[in-house]
């Protein structure tokens, strides 16, 4: 925790030595940059799907695991929709999750539950909250939205295994679980490395190793491996994706509310 | 020359080299003192064979593990619900998302609610933003909230309450950091809420009470104490050089307690810190026979001599009491509890060193007063020689009249019972406790009961049979008058199905498939805020969950004949759900009974040790037998008084038999010796215990009022459990000195002629 606070303090103070408010306008300026040129590199896509397992570890190392297949489809304009389907445990399968993202407000969420036959909205505020039990937000699972943050570049250095990184903070500028996010972004390709996350109170809650990254259609960096340690509860969640497959055709008008009872 | 005599000689002729050799022992002792530790865990009480205490770790590794932090805001009267106070209560739950390490923050202004809206189920926190109108529907909507009338708001909507959860970290000072920074927290809302109280309590700050208590005792009780019994030796035998000594003599033993448990690893805590107060009130008893016999020798001897015949006097005596005190303590290994134990074990060294210090320096320290008529005994010999007239010409009425008594104190025995509390151990002195009793008179009790529920083999908790016999056991539990609420998955889901079936109440009933029950608690879990998840209810696994019913209650009395109800109800009725009823709170309501049971070992053990010490000192089995009578009236007695006046025991009054029984004997020791000594030099039984009350009478009754002095300022302590080691430990030497001077003299003349 101290660690940490003396990080906080040392970006501070580096900042506050910076000779003119010319300078601070430009980590601002190389920060916003980062971030979209970041983002930039993952869109158009066109639609994509993958399988995701998740390992949820407790603080005394107990194991339970959660599967899913998911969707994405790009919209247009920034927008895109995904549909999560679960497959594990068996009593949640065929449960779903459908989002809508558009660029410039906050998504829209419905469930699907299939043995109750109804369809769900689920309202706004639980989106930073935990997701199916687990260390992730449904949030850190996703690309973040550029124009959700303030971004403001920190310094240059390694990330995790050395890799060189741009190191950029994100605050939200509405309301978020977080306070501040830490995001390393390797210099070669911009694809996050590791992200810390900072609590309302600026400590040190979780961080975030994303690995594996593996080209698909000669552009799109995607992870084969998030592992996110929570350090104030010592509990921690594996996430783990296989089966990338881009353009296999989804499309956009079955992700809808509507259309999720179709799903057996 | 008698063995007693040379060692006397012995020890007084090479006194430099043995001062020389106890001062090197004590300097290794001492050598302990930087290692001692205060404790401040409240869970030190139990020991790691207790069953209830192996329930509660396993509860903490199956579900999330956090300390709770309870706050307590009673706004000016009738203002609960205005903008103004509802702006203050916002202010107050983002500042406790700025206490360090929390997890959530519950109050009445987060709580998060859900309602139906068409196809959408709304789930919004009840406060977003301070309006007139806000603030109307705000009450309407909180008082009408189940689960948070009693825990977030007062039933009369008086006053608020808020729920942190915290996960300290393991390491030093964490627990400091936090109540430092909540007690800031709250010197800011009080300088800028005036008219507003403020209260917070939780296992945390007991802790730190725990702590606090064992200072408090350790460093005002305990000089306390042997400034009084100091004072009164003074004042009675009129030595300054006696009392002098004994302070020499009462620092070696208190310097051995504590250097003790310092080299050993002994974790103070509230309940041992106050050991060195036994120690010293003891230490001083013995030194009370040797002084005595020393004032009788200098009425014959010069200094010099009479040191050395009054040494050589009490060496038998004087160790074999002391031995049976060590006995006593020891026997307190007994016991479930660490702590006691623990007190047992460093008292019982101390005695030891204490013993070899009065020996060392006594005698030879007595040496240098040498005034003509040194000291005073107090209370004449031909006093004491009346007194036993008076009691030889009614010896019958002595003689019934205490069985009578101890038939009377059965009665009061069988009115006793257990209230062990971790909020009831301290007084209110402490402000743990005036907080705890605030906010059991504002909102729900303190005291809860958790039942961890297992589903059947090949299930999970989704499981409908498994959730409905849940549900009726929550029924069952609500309709218990001392239970305020029950929290479970059951209740949520009921919720959640009358939620997605548009708010019809019809719904208000548990799923009929185990998968529809997932599903439902999937969707919950997606509308839960940061720090809220399902891991504090529902373990990893999710084949185990557990039930929380909070409770109000006057003693544990209560707790424990609700968990035992409980768990016979469940025996009997759900044959699906198979848990003990466990938490710290039924921890502690069955501390003392487990303890209780471990300590009739302990006392049986004493009792053999000690009848044995006796026949072998005495050397007659009959005289043996006979001293038992007056050992253990003193306790049958004391707890008869306990029972008819103060009524309920606790964990430190388990031990206060076997602990005093070492205590008692002391006196019936020194007055059967006297007696069989005079007896088989041929005296007939009248003149023996006329002669035994002129010689050791006198000791008897000033040894006794320093024991009730001494032990008397442990009452003063603001932890409970010693107060009441305390005033038992008074009520049974009080009765000992009744036994030995009115009970044994008759039981004796009874049995006179068969010797």
């Amino acid at each position: 925790m101290h660690l940490t606070r003396r990080v906080l303090l040392t970006g501070a103070a580096a900042a506050a030595l910076v000779p003119s408010a010319v300078a601070a306008q430009s980590a601002r300026e190389k920060g916003e940059r980062i971030a979209r040129e970041a983002a930039a590199r993952t869109e158009g896509y066109g639609d994509l799907s993958a399988t995701g397992e998740m390992i949820l570890k407790s603080a005394g190392g107990q194991t339970s695991t959660r599967r899913f297949d998911v969707k994405w489809v790009e919209t247009g304009g920034g927008a895109s929709r995904s549909l999560l389907v679960f497959n594990w445990p068996g009593d949640i399968r065929n449960t779903a999750l459908l989002t809508h993202s558009y660029e410039g407000r906050s998504d829209d969420q419905w469930l699907w539950l299939p043995s109750l036959n109804k369809v769900r909205r689920i309202s706004s505020s639980g989106r930073s909250g935990s997701f199916v039990g687990s260390e992730f937000a449904y949030e850190d699972m996703t690309d973040q939205e550029v124009e959700e943050f303030t971004h403001t570049w920190v310094q240059d250095g390694a990330g995790p295994g050395g890799i060189a990184c741009h190191i950029v903070d994100r605050r939200p500028k509405s309301a978020s679980g977080y306070s501040l996010q830490r995001v390393w972004f390797d210099r070669q390709h911009l694809r996050v490395q590791q992200v810390q996350y900072f609590d309302r109170r600026g400590a040190h809650l979780k961080t975030l190793r994303v690995s594996g990254y593996r080209l698909y259609q000669g552009r799109f960096w995607r992870a084969g491996r998030m592992d996110m340690q929570n350090h104030l509860t010592g509990k921690a969640t594996t996430l783990t994706w296989s089966n990338y497959r881009f353009d296999t055709g989804v499309n956009p008008n079955v992700l809808t509310p509507n259309a999720l009872k179709r799903i057996r | 020359m008698t063995a007693s005599e040379r060692i006397a000689r012995l020890i007084l002729r090479r006194n430099r080299l043995w001062l020389a050799l106890l001062l090197a022992v004590l300097a290794g002792l001492a050598a302990g003192l930087p290692r001692l530790e205060v404790s401040s865990d409240n869970r030190a009480f139990f020991g790691r064979e207790n069953e209830e205490y192996r329930q509660l770790l396993a509860l903490d590794a199956t579900y999330a593990d956090s300390s709770g932090l309870l706050f307590l805001m009673v706004p000016p009267e009738g203002t609960a619900f205005e903008p103004a106070a509802l702006e203050a209560l916002r202010r107050f739950t983002d500042a406790a998302w700025q206490i360090p390490y929390v997890l959530r923050v519950d109050s009445a202004a987060n709580q998060s609610v859900s309602r139906a809206e068409g196809d959408e189920i709304i789930v919004e926190p009840l406060l977003e933003e301070v309006t007139p109108e806000a603030a109307a529907r705000f009450e309407e909507r909180l008082m009408g909230l189940e689960e948070a009338v009693g825990r977030l708001v007062a039933e009369d909507g008086s006053a608020y309450g808020m729920s942190v959860q915290v996960v300290l970290p393991e390491a030093e000072g964490t627990t400091e950091e936090v109540v430092g920074h909540v007690r800031a927290m709250i010197e800011d809302w009080r300088a800028d809420y005036p008219g507003w109280e403020f209260r917070v309590t939780g296992g945390m700050l007991g802790g730190l009470t725990l702590e606090q208590v064992a200072l408090d005792d350790l460093l005002r009780l305990v000089p306390a104490s042997a400034a009084i019994v100091l004072l009164l030796l003074v004042f009675l035998m009129r030595t300054l050089v006696g009392a002098a000594v004994t302070l020499a003599v009462v620092l070696s033993g208190t310097v051995a307690t504590l250097g003790f448990a310092g080299w050993t690893g002994v974790v103070l805590t509230a309940g041992t810190a106050i050991s060195p107060l036994s120690v010293t009130v003891l230490i001083t008893a013995s030194s009370i026979h040797v002084m005595l016999s020393w004032m009788r020798k200098r009425e014959a001897a010069g200094p010099d001599a009479a040191a050395e015949e009054a040494l050589a006097e009490n060496l038998g005596a004087v160790t074999v009491t002391n031995l049976t005190t060590a006995f006593g303590f020891l026997c307190l290994n007994f016991s479930e509890s660490p702590p006691l134990r623990d007190m047992g074990n460093i008292i019982a060294f101390g005695l030891m060193v204490g013993l070899a210090a009065t020996f060392v320096m006594l005698p030879a320290g007595l040496r240098f007063d040498r005034r003509e008529h040194a000291g005073r005994i107090p209370i004449s010999a031909a006093l004491m020689e009346r007194l036993a007239g008076g009691i030889l010409r009614r010896w019958r009425w002595w003689l019934w009249g205490f069985p009578l008594a101890v038939v009377v104190a059965l009665t009061g025995i069988a009115r006793i019972g257990y209230d062990d509390s971790i909020y009831r151990y301290f007084d209110d002195r402490y402000e743990f406790r005036r907080a705890a009793d605030a906010i059991t008179e504002k909102l729900s009790g303190l005291e809860s009961m958790q039942f961890s529920f297992h589903a059947p083999e090949g299930a999970n908790v989704f499981d409908p049979e498994f959730l409905r016999a849940i549900d009726r056991f929550s029924a069952w539990l609500e309709d218990q008058p001392e239970v305020v609420s029950v929290s479970s998955i059951a209740a949520i889901l009921k919720r959640l199905n009358e939620s997605m079936n548009g708010g019809d109440a019809a719904f208000r009933t548990i799923p009929d498939s185990r998968e529809a029950n997932a599903q439902l608690m999937m969707f919950y879990e997606f509308s839960l805020p940061v720090g809220m998840d399902l891991t504090s209810t529902i373990d990893v696994s999710r084949t185990q969950t557990r039930l929380i019913a909070s409770l109000r209650v006057a003693d544990s009395n209560e707790t424990r004949a609700l968990a035992d109800a409980a768990e016979a109800w469940l025996a009997e009725n759900e044959p699906l759900l198979d848990a003990p009823a466990s938490g710290l709170s039924v921890a502690f309501a069955r501390l003392s009974q487990r303890n209780n049971q471990q300590m009739l070992l302990g006392l049986g053990a004493v009792l053999i040790l000690i009848s044995g010490t006796m026949v072998v000192t005495l050397r007659s089995v009959k005289y043996g037998a006979i001293s038992l009578a007056p050992n253990l009236v003193p306790a049958v007695l004391a707890f008869g008084l306990w029972g008819w006046t103060f009524r309920d025991v606790n964990l430190g009054s388990t031990v206060v038999t076997t602990m005093t029984f070492g205590i008692v004997v002391d006196d019936t020791v020194h007055f059967l010796m006297h007696y069989l000594r005079r007896k088989r030099a041929g005296l007939d039984a009248a003149a023996a215990l006329r002669d035994t009350f002129s010689v050791v009478g006198a000791a008897i009754v000033i040894t006794t009022l320093a024991l009730m002095a001494g032990f008397a300022v442990m009452t003063l302590s603001g932890f409970v459990i010693n107060q009441h080691i305390g005033a038992l430990t008074v009520f049974v030497v009080g009765f000992a000195v009744l036994a030995d001077l009115l009970f044994l003299p008759a039981l004796l003349y009874a049995f006179r002629g068969k010797d």
